[in-house]
């Protein structure tokens, strides 16, 4: 693990130091000796230790995080289907490596279907497939569509409605209700809003994109924080570290244009364009030219004609796709004459 | 889990008692959960068992995979924990004691693998201190404080409340939450140093620094 405690810190410091680090679940041989060291140097060390670290253990008595009782009623089934759809079936866990990519894909077993599970106060997790829309209702009446490739986590309660956006993208159209702000965390930043219609991408193209009302967009970087206003019509993007660009209007993609089945592009760069179509389309497309991935496009397709639509494009821009034999389709930039 | 499977079976076999209200949506609210909950007798093992039997299942595999341990093995165990407690059928809120009951058994099992844990109880044992294992009676001692606890978690700025829910209630290490969510290893420990300081804090203020 990294840094040891400092010692100018106070006792009480120094031993929630080393409860956290202890805990990391990759601890050094070189952790372990210097932890003896620390609490040989003092008896007190050992006694505050002791009751750091059963204060530690003790956390997972706790309710926090059970499901709450009703959350079935939120799942927009009928509750005697609820019941019926609780036993996902289970997998042997996978080697350690991939263990925590794993644990966010047991509710993908036998892809296409949508799952949800309740980890934790309620909370719910919605996940699609490879080229997979799905409308779900949350209890609130607001409606949710989860774009291809996508796994969110929601959690409705009366004072508060959270939304995690773990990857892909998510279209929202929010039940006003001034009383519980509905807020969607996506990587580094969120959004919140009291009623409207808005779009959120995460990864590398991340974005926010108003429909209708107005949202308020968050950086989760605990330093370069900023907040932004978001009218309908207009929109933001972010990078990995929460850093929020100015706002400008709608460009791209179009908010929730993937919602009937046609993914619809205006003045996008390649490189975004890709992003989403891989999010469709199994085999994947690569961008073998970095200079690709600024080119500005406009496109409007099928999910299901990727290929087409890429040829099409191909023969109107400087560059040429090829397609390979397991499907995936290369794109390069022309050599300049 | 060989304790578990030995007592599976007399366990569920009053399973087959009062079938029918299963289908009984007669409650305004439609919710069968909230129905079954306000029937009289449910608390009782066999009407918990049948409520709560495949929501446990599915909420231990969900949160921790398929096993080792098997969730159906944990979910059993609980029940033969919880069973075993003084009183057990009348307690107001069985639910959450079970699912708190279940979930620690995982853990539990996930730390007798960590030679992290077994290192630290065997040095502070060394210097003279015995650490609390959890125990269902444990819990049940100390309802009133875990109530206040649960509280102070759930108020936690979302960042932290997420990493120690990672880390506390699903066993995660840092390297697996850096995976899952984007954070810097040294991000995640300074969240959860923060997150340990706050709640040690305000658990010292309200006087539970009983220990």
């Amino acid at each position: 693990m990294t840094a040891s405690p400092q010692m100018k810190d106070s006792v009480l410091e120094q031993a929630q130091d080393w409860v956290v680090l202890l805990h990391s679940g990759h601890v050094t041989e070189a952790d372990k000796e210097a932890f003896r060291a620390w609490l040989k140097s003092d008896p007190e060390h050992s006694a505050i230790y002791a009751r750091e670290e059963q204060f530690w253990r003790d956390l997972s008595m706790t309710e926090a995080f059970v499901p709450q009782e009703d959350y079935m009623s939120v799942s927009g089934q009928a509750p005697s289907q609820a019941q019926q759809v609780n036993i996902v079936p289970l997998t042997r866990r996978r080697p350690a490596a991939i263990w925590a990519i794993a644990a966010m894909l047991l509710l993908v077993i036998g892809a296409g279907y949508m799952r949800w599970w309740q980890p934790d106060n309620g909370m719910q997790s919605f996940s699609t497939g490879l080229g997979e829309v799905q409308e779900i209702a949350l209890s609130d009446g607001s409606r949710v569509f989860l774009g291809a490739s996508s796994n969110m986590a929601v959690s409705i309660g009366k004072n508060s409605r959270e939304v995690e956006l773990l990857a892909g993208q998510a279209y929202f159209d929010v039940q006003k209700n001034d009383a519980a702000p509905f807020s969607v965390v996506s990587g580094s930043f969120q959004t919140t809003v009291l009623g409207t219609a808005f779009e959120v991408t995460t990864g590398a193209y991340a974005r926010v994109a108003v429909v209708e009302g107005m949202v308020k967009v968050q950086s989760l970087a605990t330093k370069e924080s900023g907040q932004k206003l978001l009218e309908a019509g207009y929109q933001v993007e972010a990078d990995s570290t929460g850093t929020l660009s100015d706002i400008k209007p709608v460009q791209g993609a179009m908010p929730g244009g993937w919602r009937n089945g046609r993914l619809s592009y205006e003045d996008v760069s390649l490189g975004e364009l890709t992003a989403d179509i891989n999010r469709y389309y199994g085999p994947g497309v690569i961008i073998g030219d970095e200079v690709l991935n600024s080119l500005r496009v406009n496109a409007s397709f099928p999910p299901n004609q990727v290929k087409q639509m890429l040829s099409a494009l191909a023969s109107s821009h400087s560059m040429s796709a090829s397609f390979l034999d397991d499907g995936k389709i290369v794109l390069r930039a022309d050599d300049p004459k | 889990m060989s304790e578990s499977i030995s007592q599976r079976y007399s366990v569920s076999k009053p399973l087959s008692a009062d079938a029918k209200t299963y289908g009984d949506t007669g409650d305004k609210s439609g919710n069968v959960i909230s129905v079954l909950g306000a029937r009289q007798g449910e608390n009782s093992l066999t009407g918990l068992y049948k409520r709560l039997w495949p929501e446990l299942c599915a909420y231990i595999s969900k949160t921790f995979g398929g096993g080792p341990p098997d969730p159906e093995d944990v979910v059993q165990t609980a029940f033969t924990r919880f069973s075993s407690l003084k009183g057990a059928d009348k307690f107001e809120q069985p639910r959450a004691l079970l699912y708190t009951i279940a979930r620690n058994i995982v853990l539990d099992h996930k730390r007798h693998q960590q030679t992290t844990d077994r290192f630290i109880d065997n040095l502070l044992e060394e210097h003279g201190h015995r650490l609390d294992e959890i125990t269902p009676e444990r819990i049940v001692a100390a309802r009133g404080q875990l109530k206040e606890q649960t509280l102070r978690i759930n108020a936690l700025p979302a960042k932290q409340r997420q990493i120690l829910m990672l880390s506390r209630y699903y066993g995660y290490t840092y390297t697996e939450i850096a995976e899952k969510t984007g954070w810097s290893i040294a991000d995640i420990s300074r969240q959860l140093k923060t997150a340990l300081a706050s709640l040690r804090v305000q658990s010292a203020v309200s006087g539970e620094d009983g220990r």
